[in-house]
């Protein structure tokens, strides 16, 4: 219940500022951030979440930042019964990022996308190796310039993927971001 | 010789304007291609969900049985499909599915409902049209392309290896398509080529089809070209379609799905020109060849009508500063191929449309509409007489009062091509044939009052109509628990009755330069008639309301929709919920639904983005009681526009 009325005010805040950014689509910003896992609620009896990674490319919209990302991790069986698995969460972001000093800020978002799983299953057939499904995430990221175009940052992320009993997750992430102007003919392009 | 020739002239004279169309433009509602993005429309199908005067609904989750304005009750399925101005002959025993058209959501211009009994375009249309205006192609060259993914949560994911496992969902259909126009000074070029799949992983439907074939994908090809020109002052074209859908068509009688290949062939030539500037003259010829094939099943069942539809029709339109005027003739043959026949069983059609408008007082107008409909066995008539006062600018209140006949031969349906005592499906699975009173006639008043102020624009209208005489079909379906089939017990009956009487409610607002909305509320019920009459009007929801809002701003959009209607009761399934412990349903809940789409245009409006989220509350969204549930899903579509290549 929690998480709906983050992603309510999330998008309040959405519509409130909207018209703020006099400038968007000027910086892109290419983030890697190793990712490790917390807490998987009720796949704990039958999986254990390894390691993880997340690559994506923001840039500054209209309010807040857009992005687009992809997220990988490997899940691991307790037992011969499950087959092992890996993820890939490919998402669309919006964050609001509270701006501290310069580029340093929190920022609060939500992802959203597909979330595909990638069965190690020999005995399945293809098809049934492979499923995806909606996924949704909220997440609470820091930014930390380390230099005009670099950043570290520290992030915390639950996502809720919507299968028939959801899968829920609890990672922790950090990594660098790398910012760049926008060359003008993906400006042309985004805009 | 000379006193003929210039009587002829004189009724073509004082014919009508059947295109100008003054008066009957209240009772139609249209929808441009910036609605369709708007609201995030995805397939032809979805276009029902633009008009809240229409009311539909669905088995399989990608095709509809609809109901304009309550000129139709889900069982009839004989409102008019025009493209272009071109009727497509789609309607084939009871089924209309609109995605049959040979082209996507990104080639239409405009969409069209007329909602009341009026002459227009040459048809008279008392179950309600629907047409679709093509965008017109740029200068030079251009292409077009558009693609929808979609998934719907509930999928079992890892949980499939647990004592947690469910039957997998799995994603929502896929469509492509992807348009190439051209344009010279005197002509144009549009070709089309389109592609749709759909999953059948729902259990309320697999169940079914499982035990037939081992098929469970619908996977629909179709292609179009038309070429215009410009010519003796007038536009002509000529439509090429074609279109195989293999698909799982459910076939009432039967009581369920038979897998068939749906085959539409189309050709028509249209146009108009002048003569003079009071006169001009329409012509069309169209052939369509309409099929259910044979599609591989374990019970080899199989359709056993092949219709090819020939359409020759030309009108005179006439119009001055006192009157418009206009007529049109059109001769209409269904020719049936049927293997027990050694010739071809046919149906003939001459139909004489004719409207006359004038303004007989300040701030008022008047159309008077007309109809004959003549086969070798009788005489149909049709009338309706509109009434509009215009007060002011931006406000009219329109009445249109209406009388019309139909019959079973008109209807083309299961019933009309049984009468013979050949059956329709082989091996025989049914055998029913239509006795009793084949002929109804109905009466209708409809209202509608539009204004337009400053920040809002109102519309209020309503309707009461009287059906008499009607045959309907009734079925009481059973499990077979063997079997897994459900099976239909037929009862049609005739002389059927009702009274049924609706209002709806209009406003759309402009509440800022980015933020807009409408809000609509319709209501529908049936309130004096024959018992079985008013249980077939009781699958439409009496109440349902929706209200949108949209924020736009260079070029980014957010769309939300929230939107209510009341449950609905299906006579025709109420023994399957005791048998099935409620997995079937005959009473459908009343829902509130949520939808919500983020939208954005890249590179200078070439391409566009639709994020769309349907169903945000994961409510249980279901529209037949044996059909498909849906819940919470969401969808990626992409529409491509590069206009003027070689420019």
């Amino acid at each position: 219940m929690g998480k709906k009325y983050y992603i309510l005010i999330l998008f309040w805040v959405f519509f409130l500022k909207l018209n703020a950014q006099q400038n968007p689509f000027s910086e892109i910003y290419f983030s890697l951030k190793y990712l490790e896992n917390m807490d998987i609620k009720d796949l704990h009896e039958y999986w254990e979440a390894n390691h993880g990674a997340y690559l994506s490319t923001e840039t500054n919209f209209y309010t807040g930042f857009i992005g687009i990302g992809v997220e990988t991790q490997y899940f691991e069986s307790r037992n011969l019964q499950q087959p092992d698995y890996r993820t890939l969460f490919i998402n669309i972001s919006w964050r609001y990022k509270l701006e501290i000093s310069g580029k340093a800020g929190i920022s609060a978002g939500v992802r959203s996308g597909s979330y595909l799983m990638l069965f190690d299953d020999s005995e399945q057939s293809e098809f049934e190796n492979t499923e995806s499904e909606l996924a949704v995430s909220s997440f609470v990221n820091i930014d930390i310039p380390v230099a005009s175009c670099l950043m570290v940052n520290f992030n915390s992320d639950f996502i809720t993927v919507f299968t028939k009993k959801r899968v829920k997750l609890f990672n922790a992430s950090a990594g660098l971001t790398y910012i760049i102007e926008t060359p003008k003919w993906i400006k042309n392009v985004l805009e | 010789m000379r006193r003929l020739e210039t009587n002829i002239i004189l009724i073509l004279l004082i014919a009508s304007q059947t295109y100008a169309q003054v008066n009957s433009d209240p009772f139609a509602e249209t929808f441009t291609k910036y609605d369709l993005q708007e609201k995030s429309i995805i397939t032809l199908n979805d276009i029902f969900s633009l008009s809240h005067k229409w009311k539909s609904s669905t088995i399989n989750g990608y095709s509809n049985r609809a109901s304009g304005n309550g000129l139709s009750t889900y069982q009839r399925q004989n409102f008019i499909v025009l493209v272009n101005g071109q009727k497509f002959d789609i309607s084939f025993m009871d089924d209309i599915n609109l995605d049959n058209l040979p082209f996507t959501i990104e080639q239409v211009d405009s969409v069209v409902f007329i909602n009341s009994p009026i002459n227009y375009k040459g048809y008279f249309t008392q179950s309600g049209l629907i047409e679709f205006i093509l965008q017109k192609p740029a200068e030079g060259f251009s292409l077009t392309a558009m693609q929808s993914i979609g998934n719907m949560a509930g999928d079992p994911g890892p949980f499939a290896y647990t004592q947690y496992r469910s039957s997998n969902i799995d994603k929502l259909g896929f469509v492509a398509g992807i348009g190439l126009t051209s344009k010279g000074d005197n002509w144009q070029l549009t070709t089309s080529v389109k592609y749709n799949e759909n999953f059948i992983t729902d259990k309320s439907l697999s169940n079914r089809i499982s035990m037939l074939t081992e098929s469970s994908k619908q996977k629909l090809i179709g292609t179009s070209a038309e070429i215009g020109y410009n010519f003796l002052n007038g536009y002509h074209n000529f439509i090429f379609a074609f279109n195989q859908n293999d698909d799982f068509i459910f076939f009432p009688i039967y009581g369920n799905e038979i897998p068939s290949k749906r085959i539409l062939r189309h050709t028509g030539f249209a146009g108009n020109f002048p003569i003079g500037k009071s006169i001009t003259i329409n012509y069309k010829i169209t052939k369509s060849i309409n099929e259910l094939a044979r599609s591989d099943n374990s019970l080899n069942l199989n359709f056993d009508l092949k219709l090819n539809t020939t359409v020759i029709g030309s009108g005179i339109n006439y119009n001055n500063s006192y009157f418009n005027s206009g007529f049109n003739l059109v001769y209409e043959k269904y020719d049936g191929n049927r293997s027990g026949l050694n010739n071809d069983e046919q149906f003939n059609f001459l139909k004489l449309y004719w409207t006359f408008s004038f303004n007989p007082l300040d701030k008022i107008d008047q159309s008077f509409n007309a109809g004959l409909v003549k086969n070798s066995k009788k005489n149909i008539y049709k009338a309706s007489w509109l009434t509009s006062y215009v007060p002011a600018n931006g406000h009219s209140l329109t009445l249109n009062a209406s009388y019309f006949e139909s019959t079973l031969t008109e209807d083309l349906n299961y019933f009309t091509w049984t009468a013979n005592g050949l059956p329709l499906i082989l091996p025989e699975v049914v055998e029913k044939e239509l006795i009793g009173n084949q002929s109804g006639k109905s009466f209708g008043l409809d209202f509608i009052y539009d204004g337009k102020f400053k920040l809002i624009n109102t519309s209020i209208g309503g309707f009461v109509r009287r059906f008499e005489k009607y045959y309907l079909d009734n079925y009481y379906y059973h499990l077979s628990s063997k079997t897994k089939y459900l099976t239909g017990e037929l009862q049609y009956s005739t002389m059927e009755n009702i009274t049924q009487i609706g209002l709806n409610a209009g406003l759309e607002f402009f509440l800022t330069k980015q933020l807009t909305g409408d809000f609509s509320y319709t209501f529908m019920k049936g309130i004096e008639g024959s018992e079985q009459f008013l249980l077939e009007w009781r699958k439409f929801p009496i109440h349902s309301f929706r209200c949108d809002l949209n924020y736009s701003n260079d070029g980014f959009a957010v769309w939300w929709r929230i939107q209510y209607s009341s449950s609905s009761y299906w006579e025709d399934y109420k023994y399957l919920t005791a048998q099935t412990f409620s997995f079937y349903n005959h009473d459908l809940k009343g829902k509130i639904l949520i939808d919500l789409s983020f939208q954005k245009y890249f590179w200078n409006n070439k391409i566009w983005i639709n994020l769309l989220f349907k169903n945000l509350l994961n409510q249980e969204e279901r529209y037949s009681p044996i059909g498909i549930k849906y819940g919470l899903r969401f969808y990626l579509i992409t529409h491509l526009r590069f206009e003027s290549l070689l420019n």
